[in-house]
């Protein structure tokens, strides 16, 4: 018996090995268990709470989708006159000459940033649908989201080429959708925002300012599209001293051109010259001395280098302007400029009243009529003729009033020159640079940046757009841009 | 914690179930005893092997070179003995019941010093009977002779197919990869396990431009006996998921018997850069049609060739290598080391401490100094010497014979570490950055404090210093910005070995890796570079803490079946839990002198996701041995493990080896030549696990400031379910053959392994909204083949003298096979853009689009006309990133009877291509390199310079992508033994020995760059970007034993 036992031991062996994992299934539960306990889970956002927070989260890719980091109103001011680059990222270079690769890691951040906010605001619907109650607030959070989907859309319409696809994720899996024009994305979000115009349905105080920016942001597309007596009707209402604000606070992020011009000087405000001699079409922001672009520094460097420490600490220049050059860039090579509008923590109109007014003017502009002309200037002598809020900060002071130009063409320049200076940095350069030569008929060599680059020397290119990039390519129905009309 | 407590005590006793349900009935025993000596000195030798063949019986001498096995089966049984630098011996005992056998060895010396005895995740086993081919690294004896500093360099060029990309900077990460590069996605390098313990061998979390900290180079190499290399899945497929990029098993130092046996041994050296770092170049001009001494104008190549500047005159400069200015100087190093082994044939132990300090060539430059003299700041030592290593590590191992069945050894390791690093790398704050893109000259004092008369070059930083050529920041803010890990590291365990009878081996083994981390910043009030807001005051402090924990049991059942055949078989199962959580606070805008958290005025907090990675395996191994010649081993075992998709239970892991001493047949021509041949093969299968959290759908945390900061949650991971690990299959042949008496040892091993499952980072499009760019799927197929060997001849062996070469190489073959479908059921082509994972081709593969150039007119210069890019649709392949090609050539020659050892050793990599970062970036962003700025710059120079920054509509980096082929005289050491007489007379100690070293002595290489090896990252493709280059070493150390 032993001697059978002796040679039966691997046998045995075996088969205790095989008969060990399945005696052990409890053993392996516990061994395994619990999985990952710090990450959150979609049932997190199963409930009222977290519906809300998922509304909140949206709001938050908002900003980042807008005027967060180095986003989408720093790159569609890039690649207008608004801002120039002072980094050696080559990213931002192809962009201020206006020169794209579709593989351009920046703007497919900015493509992803505008999409994630579609993504958000549908998560959010879906959410707030199923777990809020059905209260008085359901309503109102409902279209804030079908508003901020719709800024994602405008958004995308009006700083991309035609081709962008719509597409959705549905549990993971994407759908995807097929390239469309500018003007479908402009539908996409006139549809989304007439939902949020039904939804939104004041007296509280908190539906009245978001009703406002929900008729502001459909009144841009009206003027998108053409509408431009239908968007001033529907802003009429809107008081100019309106202000929709996205804050910012120490502990949760900075205002975007204040880090990334003050801060980190990696970008400069754009100028009408620079090293290399007049950009044409450009607007001097930087050395117009107009007191609604406060400026710190000059574009050609002038005035000696600034002596003593700090001299050039974002402290010093928040007062105003120095009297010396503030060096150089980020990339050591290009005069430094920043803006003095808005410093760290300051809350930034995302919308506000002086929008309002510039929609009705443009809209007396359009009757192409000196009555209208006429009336288009009161507008804007009358925003001059008051402090107008830019920033939590910053007003602009009263201006003296501008002379009537001599003919609807000066008129013209006059009106998106001061909407340029009204609305500098906030996102609306890029798409009124488009709209003067597809609804203004101006050829792109009058309009956009145009001459010798100053960082190479080379010509500047002739992208008017944000390319379709390449981190569509997984959408079987990829195209890039269908053109690139403006 | 309490749930592996219990878990483990469950697997302990399983273990001991299984034994005892296998219990036997007793035969008859006696005992056998013995003494091993040297048949050249009759000298006893100590720390012998002693094993009966066909049972689990094994046994060391002690260091009287005696042995004694007790409870050997009555009969006629057969001892093996192996030690390390002797020949293998047999002898046939015949046991009688209840009686002591006697069995004297006199082993012969070996000429090639291999180990014959490797270890393996069933135990140790001998090197002929495994398939796979074993890289091995002695490492006590290379550290007590070779100039080493680090695992890192412990491994490098030591074995064929393992590529060692070591860290520039002290105590910098290095890269090791094994037999080429399997994964898409996810990290490409070996396990490590110590004693039978896994240990982190990652990256810490410095926070510099790229140069970061090792785990791995926590360890000492001074408590290192061996290393093992375990190549590819035919072998580590019972090290389960995780192992499928090779293991490295180190083996510490352990108590040998005899009397306490102390050794010490101290190193000093100095660190040296004498790299070429590139130098900078100004053409000074005016603009057309001024005068002369009109106001100096930037002139470059391409402005003087379209006369839009008229030269006057040319400067260089380089500001690392200017006197009172460079940063870099010479910097030390020191080792002491203290150990202790000894014991009883009962207990044995080995204990040692070492300490260890390094200063980088980094220091705060001699006219920086005076600057801040001059502003009555107080240099902090860790403004003059940033870059510091110091480490202090302790070990104690302790093997005990509890009872003649049952072995106890305890392992513990505890360290402590403060490492710091200046801002280097790819960053604005990098010294190397302000350097290199200096003017082009030096202003003499006040020169330049009109801008104007020098190109628009300040003469004073924005905080009134003078610059003296630096660009925008200089040394003396630079060095500010403290940059410091500590590190406190406990890596222990214990392992027991239970034998119920003669045939039954249980073993156990329980440990932990827990390592303590933290890393600081700092930047006190109107400190550090005007950047930012980094002078308003900023500190970071940030602890990660990282768990693994091991726990292993296996049983080995041997069974004699017949003279002939030998049977093991092996169940075992282990369980891995890998942990790991963090915190990390900071603030900003600090008061005078506050340098912590709480002192800012705007303190924030958050904690880094906790993970845990869990796998639990079971295997079962059935080897057989025939005729001690024919070794057939078979495998399979099973993970499961909690980073798995939950649609995913289990994966299946099979193994299957075969070796083949053919010459001991009997029909093996007997050839003088010839002294053996094995042949061997291995088939095996191993994993890659997805990342902790890559199965699962997750939401993030997030605040938001609406008016007021509210917590909000956004849509993170997508998360895949059905994840699975990697599975790499692969099959390796080759064979080991001594010849010329033993004085030349060949080896050579072709392998093969396909990687199925591959993990593939799946791109989303944008426009899905989803707020991840791409989700982790099973998709692709990755091949390597490749070939290793290396021969090692001794070529002399004389009593006077010895002269001995190892010429080793390998080629890796690597290839992307497929990426999978996408959604429409498409193939995937294509991953990346430059840097490309594409079917067809190498893994990160690079492709640019190419240029044609040609100096039109004749003038010398290339103008932007003069260069003309390629089909925009036609990117050029030019190359992979992975050096699929290495050599080495070792050699040693000992003279004067013996007593001075010189070895040398120079490395290969070839194959590949580096993307010289450095210089297109300096060309891109500034007009002071060498392409744009040096009238001496060849056409081709400037053709690339052209191409990157110039050129419409895209500018290409084409022209920067370089071969990285090059030669390295690696090491140099001297080492002299002091005659005994001596030491014991004078210094009445048992011997020493004295050795100089040197390392990184030299390169040749066509790279344009500093360095071929300059490099900044540890991922698969190397970070060239303003970065270190190797430093050289040159050190003497001193080894005393008593």
């Amino acid at each position: 018996m032993s001697r059978l036992f002796y040679h039966a031991r691997p046998v045995l062996v075996a088969l205790v090995a095989l008969l060990a994992p399945m005696a052990c299934s409890d053993l392996k539960e516990d061994l395994l268990e619990p999985q990952q306990p710090g990450v959150i889970t979609p049932e997190a956002a199963a409930s009222p709470t977290g519906a809300d927070a998922l509304r909140k989260g949206a709001l938050g890719r908002l900003r980042s989708a807008t005027e967060g980091g180095d986003g989408l109103w720093l790159y569609s001011g890039l690649l207008a006159d608004e801002w120039k680059t002072g980094d050696t990222f080559v990213q931002r270079v192809e962009t201020d000459q206006r020169q794209f690769q579709t593989n351009n890691a920046q703007i497919i951040a900015l493509e992803r940033n505008a999409h994630r906010l579609r993504g958000a605001a549908r998560d959010a619907i879906e959410a707030l649908r199923v777990y809020w109650p059905a209260d008085s607030l359901a309503k109102t959070y409902e279209a804030q989201m079908w508003w901020v989907m719709g800024t994602a859309e405008l958004t995308l319409a009006e700083n991309w080429c035609n081709g962008m696809p719509y597409s959705f994720l549905v549990d993971g899996v994407p759908t995807y959708g097929a390239p469309k024009t500018s003007l479908d994305g402009l539908r996409f979000a006139g549809t989304h925002l007439d939902s949020a115009l039904t939804l939104a349905t004041p007296p509280d105080t908190a539906t009245v300012t978001l009703l406002r920016a929900i008729q502001l942001t459909r009144a841009r597309i009206m003027v998108d599209t053409g509408n431009f007596a239908g968007a001033a009707a529907l802003v009429a209402g809107i008081p100019t001293n309106y202000k929709y604000l996205q804050t910012h606070s120490l502990t949760t992020s900075d205002v975007g051109s204040w880090s990334f011009t003050n801060s980190q000087k990696r970008w400069v405000v754009g100028d009408s010259f620079d090293t290399s001699g007049l950009i044409q079409n450009a607007l001097p922001f930087a050395s117009a001395n107009d007191p609604r672009v406060p400026v710190g520094g000059n574009s050609a460097g002038t005035g000696g280098a600034c002596a003593g420490a700090n001299a050039i600490s974002t402290t010093t220049f928040m007062g105003g302007a120095p009297t010396c050059s503030a060096g150089r860039a980020f990339d050591n090579a290009t005069w430094f400029v920043q803006q003095n509008i808005w410093s760290r923590s300051d809350a930034v109109p995302l919308l506000s009243g002086v929008d309002a007014r510039l929609i009705e003017a443009e809209a007396q502009i359009q009757l192409n009529t000196p009555a209208g002309d006429a009336a288009a200037l009161a507008i804007l002598n009358t925003l001059r003729g008051t402090a107008q809020y830019l920033g939590s900060a910053y007003n602009s002071p009263v201006m003296a009033a501008l002379p009537a130009p001599a003919n609807h063409t000066l008129m013209t320049n006059l009106f998106f020159r001061e909407k340029a200076f009204w609305q500098f940095g906030r996102g609306y350069r890029l798409g009124d640079l488009r709209r003067l030569m597809r609804q203004y008929g101006r050829a792109q060599g009058a309009v956009f940046p145009t001459g010798t680059f100053f960082k190479n020397s080379q010509p500047y290119g002739t992208d008017i757009t944000f390319p379709v990039t390449t981190d569509e390519g997984p959408n079987p129905q990829y195209v890039g841009c269908i053109d690139k009309n403006p | 914690m309490r749930v592996e407590t219990a878990g483990h005590a469950r697997q302990l006793l399983l273990a001991a179930a299984f034994s005892v349900a296998a219990a036997a009935s007793a035969l008859a025993q006696g005992s056998i005893s013995g003494r091993i000596t040297s048949k050249d000195t009759d000298q006893p030798l100590g720390d012998a092997r002693v094993m009966v063949l066909g049972s689990s019986i094994a046994v060391h001498t002690n260091a009287e070179g005696r042995f004694r096995i007790q409870s050997v089966a009555a009969g006629s049984v057969t001892l093996r003995v192996n030690r390390l630098g002797f020949m293998e011996a047999k002898q046939v005992v015949t046991v009688t019941n209840g009686a002591e056998a006697t069995a004297n060895f006199s082993l012969t010396t070996a000429v090639q010093q291999l180990p014959d005895v490797v270890t393996t995740a069933t135990g140790l086993e001998r090197r002929v009977e495994v398939g796979n081919s074993i890289g091995v690294v002695e490492a006590a004896e290379r550290v007590k002779e070779m100039p080493i500093h680090s695992i890192g360099e412990l491994l490098t060029a030591r074995a064929p197919g393992v590529m060692v990309l070591n860290g520039n900077m002290s105590g910098g990460a290095q890269t090791i990869r094994i037999r080429g590069l399997n994964s898409l996605s996810r990290s490409n390098a070996p396990i490590f396990v110590v004693d039978g313990i896994r240990i982190d061998g990652g990256t810490g979390g410095m926070g510099t431009g790229g140069t970061n900290s090792s785990r791995l180079n926590d360890l000492s190499p001074e408590e290192i006996e061996n290393i093992e290399l375990v190549k590819g899945p035919s072998a580590t497929t019972l090290y389960g998921t995780d192992a499928a990029n090779g293991v490295v098993l180190i083996t510490t130092k352990k108590g040998k018997s005899g009397r306490a046996k102390w050794s010490w041994s101290s190193e000093a050296g100095t660190i040296q850069d004498n790299n070429e770092y590139p130098q900078t170049y100004a053409l000074w001009g005016r603009k057309p049609g001024r005068a002369a001494g009109d106001t100096a104008f930037r002139c470059t190549l391409v402005t003087v060739a379209s006369a839009a500047c008229q030269l006057d005159s040319a400067t260089t400069a380089n500001q690392l290598r200017a006197d009172g200015v460079s940063p870099i100087g010479t910097g030390n190093r020191n080792l002491h080391t203290l150990q202790i082994q000894g014991g009883s044939d009962l207990v044995r132990y080995f204990a040692s401490g070492t300490i260890e300090s390094e200063t980088g060539p980094i220091s705060m430059p001699s006219l920086d100094r005076l600057y801040l003299a001059s502003q009555k700041t107080e240099i902090r030592p860790e403004w003059a010497n940033p870059e510091r290593l110091d480490r202090a590590s302790f070990r104690t191992n302790v093997n005990a014979i509890v009872s003649p069945t049952f072995d106890l050894s305890v392992q513990s390791m505890f360290l402590r570490s403060e490492q710091r690093l200046p801002q280097v790398d790819n960053n604005v704050n990098s010294f190397y950055y302000n350097a290199l893109t200096n003017p082009g000259f030096r202003p003499a004092d006040g020169a330049c404090l009109n801008a104007a008369f020098c190109m628009g070059y300040g003469a004073v930083s924005n905080l009134g210093q003078p610059l003296n050529g630096w660009a925008q920041f200089t040394p003396a803010h630079i060095f500010q910005r403290t940059v410091q890990e500590g590190v406190k590291r406990f890596v222990g365990g214990t392992t027991a070995s239970w034998r119920p009878f003669t045939w039954l081996q249980n073993d156990a083994t329980v440990g932990v890796d827990f390592a303590s981390q933290r890393n600081f910043t700092l930047c006190r009030l109107n400190e550090c570079p005007n950047f930012g807001t980094q002078r308003q005051g900023a500190v970071n402090d940030n602890h990660n803490n990282g768990r693994i924990f091991t726990a292993t049991v296996r049983s080995t059942g041997t069974y004699r079946y017949s003279d002939w055949g030998i049977f093991r078989t092996t169940v075992g199962g282990d369980y891995l839990n890998n942990m790991a959580d963090g915190s990390n606070s900071g603030s900003t805008v600090l008061p005078p002198g506050a340098q912590t958290v709480g002192a800012g005025a705007t303190p924030n907090s958050s904690n880094t996701l906790p993970t845990a990675t869990k796998t639990l395996g079971y295997y079962l191994q059935e080897q057989f041995a025939f005729r001690d010649r024919v070794f057939v081993t078979g495998a399979i075992r099973t993970d499961q493990n909690t980073a798995f998709g939950t649609k995913f239970q289990g994966v299946w892991y099979p193994k299957l080896q075969a070796s083949w001493v053919i010459s001991d047949e009997s029909f093996f021509p007997r050839l003088d030549l010839v002294n053996s041949l094995r042949l061997r093969s291995a088939y095996g299968s191993s994993g890659v696990q997805p990342g902790a959290t890559s199965s699962l759908r997750t939401l993030g945390a997030t605040t938001v400031s609406l008016f007021t900061d509210q917590a909000a949650l956004q849509a993170s991971a997508i998360g895949n379910p059905n994840l699975k690990p990697e599975l790499t299959t692969e099959f390796e042949a080759g064979f080991d053959l001594d010849a010329w008496s033993n004085r030349i040892r060949f080896e050579g091993t072709f392998y093969n392994k396909l990687t199925s499952d591959a993990l593939v980072n799946q791109s989303i499009a944008a426009s899905s909204g989803a707020a991840v760019t791409s989700v982790l799927r099973n998709l692709g197929e990755v091949r390597n083949t490749g070939i290793e060997g290396s021969v090692t001849v001794q070529v002399l062996d004389m009593p006077e003298i010895g002269w001995d070469v190892t010429l080793a190489g390998s080629q890796n073959n690597n290839k992307v096979v497929s990426l999978g479908l996408d959604d429409a059921g498409k193939p995937i082509p294509t991953i990346g853009t430059t840097t490309r994972v594409m079917a067809g081709y190498p893994l990160n593969s690079f492709f640019v689009i190419g240029y044609q150039y040609a100096d039109a007119n004749g003038d010398g210069i290339i103008a932007p006309t003069e260069v003309t890019l390629d089909p925009l649709t036609d990117t050029t392949y030019v190359g992979q990133a992975f050096a699929p090609r290495q050599a080495t050539i070792a050699t040693g020659v000992d003279i004067l009877k013996r007593k001075v050892r010189i070895n040398a050793s120079f490395d290969h990599r070839g194959g590949h291509k580096l993307f010289n970062n450095t210089l297109g970036f300096l060309c891109a962003q500034t007009t002071t390199c060498f392409a744009r700025s040096s009238l001496d710059a060849p056409l081709w120079e400037q053709a690339r310079a052209v191409a990157a920054v110039a050129i419409t509509p895209v500018r290409t980096n084409f022209g920067y992508y370089e071969k990285g082929d090059f030669w390295r005289f690696r090491e140099l050491s001297v080492t002299a033994d002091v005659p005994q007489k001596y030491t014991q007379k004078y210094l009445r100690v048992e011997s020493m020995n004295v050795s100089l070293g040197a390392r990184n002595l030299k390169v040749w290489s066509d790279f344009t760059g500093d360095d071929p090896e300059a490099n900044y990252g540890t991922g698969d493709v190397p970070s060239i970007l303003l970065t270190t280059a190797p430093r050289q070493y040159y050190t003497a150390r001193i080894n005393i034993q008593f």
